[in-house]
């Protein structure tokens, strides 16, 4: 069989998928201006930057996160909702490559006022991608209204609220403990929001757990929120992959609301991960407006997708210079008629990836 | 099939028992040093063994499911991996060390021997002190007495290899024992195997 490229055949369904649903395509120059991320540097993932000059001095970097510039580039002034999908590449550090990458990605990004139908829109797109790439994967769903008032009745300090967030979503319970009492913080307060690490598994179940902890009517809302969608999406057989885990939090400076990670069971990090971040387009000045969206890591994918046997032809044809030029032609077209894939040389290598190797000997293709 | 990840060494060994008492042991043992992979198909486990501050990079990488490592490897190198359990063995501490007659000028930056300058940074940041980091990589004891630094930033277990060479602890930074992480996918696809290991641990180490 011929090989052809997974990683584009992946896209070019994810995006026709997209484009079903109303999202139009966003397209980016490759770069913004380096103010502007570091205006925004705690929505992105690291904060290191390629960054470059202008030719009138301006500092600029090589874009490393797309949802910025569409929520930037998004005009409130006109009335109705926007409706975005990309597929870009964007510029990050490799952590252990020391170096920077090009990694593709692509999202989704829904801006205006957003309502239950567009969160399950959403959520559905989020399972449809997800079973594009692989038939076994898993969406975990957790709820900043419902972790966000834990939080705040333990009375951290900003920077133990940082620390207690990163346990959370370690899922470090001894070490989220220890902060707890070092904090001095009351022990009804910290038993509660120890709870959020046991709340994690199969929705219905853990929504029932859930309810116990409701302390306001924000956790309430929030439980309802979920428990809508997921009888929403039950109809939908691809909802068997929720979970919920309420020690998943995103960036909780942007994210307000829903969130949700997505996992395969042959990748190790996070392949999608989205929710509702509001208190992004508020912090660029755009108040009382939504939003929510997702983004695909492709890089992690692409490992999985590009299998080294593409590599091998299915035939090698050895002329070892004595095939006449009408024989020659007349058997590659025969071969790729039948649709193999077929490579032509005059002496073997090791270099060579194969199939079956033919060599023209005595007037005839002879198997070898 | 699970695949746990072990530091080769005294901790590796130490863990394993635990791991062999719930029942997750492999046929015969560890045993030979030079076994990097030890498989048990019936009980679907694999145990790889190796360098203790490769662990974590195995786990995040998916290469092993489960992992046990020691605080210190993690608080250097941070990963992005659940750190489900305290395992409360290998205990010991980090801690800043000098000499005994040793006196901080505030005005001048803190030159600092270590082989954690990650940690070391981490904890001169909290405390808006100047430091100057020297990244050794063995017997850090030596550069004060040499004045090749004013204190070190080191694990310190009993003691006594400071007492040996007339250094004193001068401040704790924090504990260290040992971890079970856990990959982030794997926590999803394996969660039975992983949520019994975490409870039967837990359960071993209580008691």
């Amino acid at each position: 069989m011929i090989s052809t490229d997974r990683k584009e055949q992946l896209k070019s369904s994810l995006c026709s998928l997209y484009e079903q649903y109303g999202y139009r395509r966003f397209r980016m120059r490759s770069f913004e201006t380096y103010d502007f991320y570091a205006q925004h540097r705690e929505f992105l993932a690291d904060q290191n930057l390629i960054t470059f000059q202008n030719l009138d001095g301006t500092l600029l970097a090589l874009k490393p996160d797309i949802t910025l510039s569409i929520v930037k580039n998004w005009n409130t002034q006109t009335d109705g909702n926007e409706k975005w999908y990309y597929s870009e590449n964007v510029y990050r550090p490799s952590r252990q490559m020391h170096e920077y990458r090009e990694i593709s990605q692509i999202g989704l990004e829904y801006l205006g006022k957003v309502g239950s139908y567009t969160q399950l829109e959403i959520l559905s797109l989020a399972l449809k991608s997800l079973s594009l790439i692989e038939m076994d994967f898993s969406l975990d769903l957790s709820h900043i209204g419902f972790i966000s008032p834990l939080l705040d009745r333990c009375g951290f300090d900003e920077e133990n609220r940082s620390a207690a967030l990163a346990l959370l979503s370690q899922k470090n319970e001894h070490e989220l403990r220890v902060l707890c009492e070092k904090c001095s913080v009351p022990s009804g307060s910290a038993d509660d929001l120890l709870r959020l690490l046991s709340l994690s598994g199969p929705v219905p179940e853990i929504l029932l757990q859930a309810r116990s902890l409701c302390r306001n009517a924000q956790m309430e809302n929030a439980l309802e929120e979920i428990s809508l969608l997921y009888r929403a999406l039950a109809s939908d057989p691809l909802s068997r992959a929720l979970r919920l885990d309420f020690s998943l939090v995103n960036n909780m400076r942007y994210y307000n609301a829903l969130v949700f990670a997505g996992y395969l069971p042959s990748l190790p990090r996070v392949v999608l991960s989205g929710g509702r971040y509001d208190l992004l387009p508020q912090s660029m000045g755009k108040k009382d407006e939504q939003a929510i969206g997702f983004a695909i890591a492709l890089d992690e994918v692409e490992r999985m997708l590009i299998k080294p046997q593409s590599a091998r032809t299915d035939v090698l044809l050895l002329t070892g210079g004595k095939a006449d030029l009408n024989i020659l032609q007349e058997k590659v077209q025969e071969l790729v008629s039948r649709g193999l894939s077929v490579r032509v040389e005059e002496t073997p290598s090791d270099h060579y990836l194969y199939s079956s190797c033919y060599r023209w000997e005595d007037g005839s293709w002879k198997e070898v | 099939m699970l695949n746990i990840a072990l530091p080769k060494g005294r901790l590796g060994d130490t863990v394993y028992a635990l791991f062999d008492k719930i029942g997750y042991g492999v046929s015969g043992s560890l045993g030979d040093d030079r076994k990097l992979i030890v498989e048990d198909p019936d009980k679907n486990v694999r145990y790889l063994l190796v360098k203790p501050s490769d662990v974590a990079v195995y786990v995040e990488h998916g290469a092993a499911d489960i992992g046990v490592v020691g605080k210190d490897i993690l608080m250097e190198q941070p990963s992005d991996i659940f750190e489900l359990l305290d395992l409360r063995v290998g205990k010991c501490r980090f801690a800043v060390a000098g000499k005994k007659d040793f006196v901080d000028d505030p005005a001048v930056p803190l030159r600092i021997a270590t082989s954690f300058p990650h940690v070391t940074q981490t904890y001169y940041r909290g405390k808006n002190r100047q430091i100057e980091i020297i990244e050794l990589h063995g017997s850090i004891e030596l550069a004060p007495l040499v004045g090749l630094s004013d204190v070190i930033v080191d694990i310190v277990e009993t003691g006594s290899t400071l007492r040996e060479n007339n250094l004193h602890i001068i401040e704790e930074i924090a504990p260290i024992s040992a971890r079970l992480i856990c990959n982030k996918s794997s926590y999803h696809f394996q969660l039975d195997s992983i949520q019994y290991i975490v409870k039967k641990l837990t359960e071993e180490i209580e008691s």
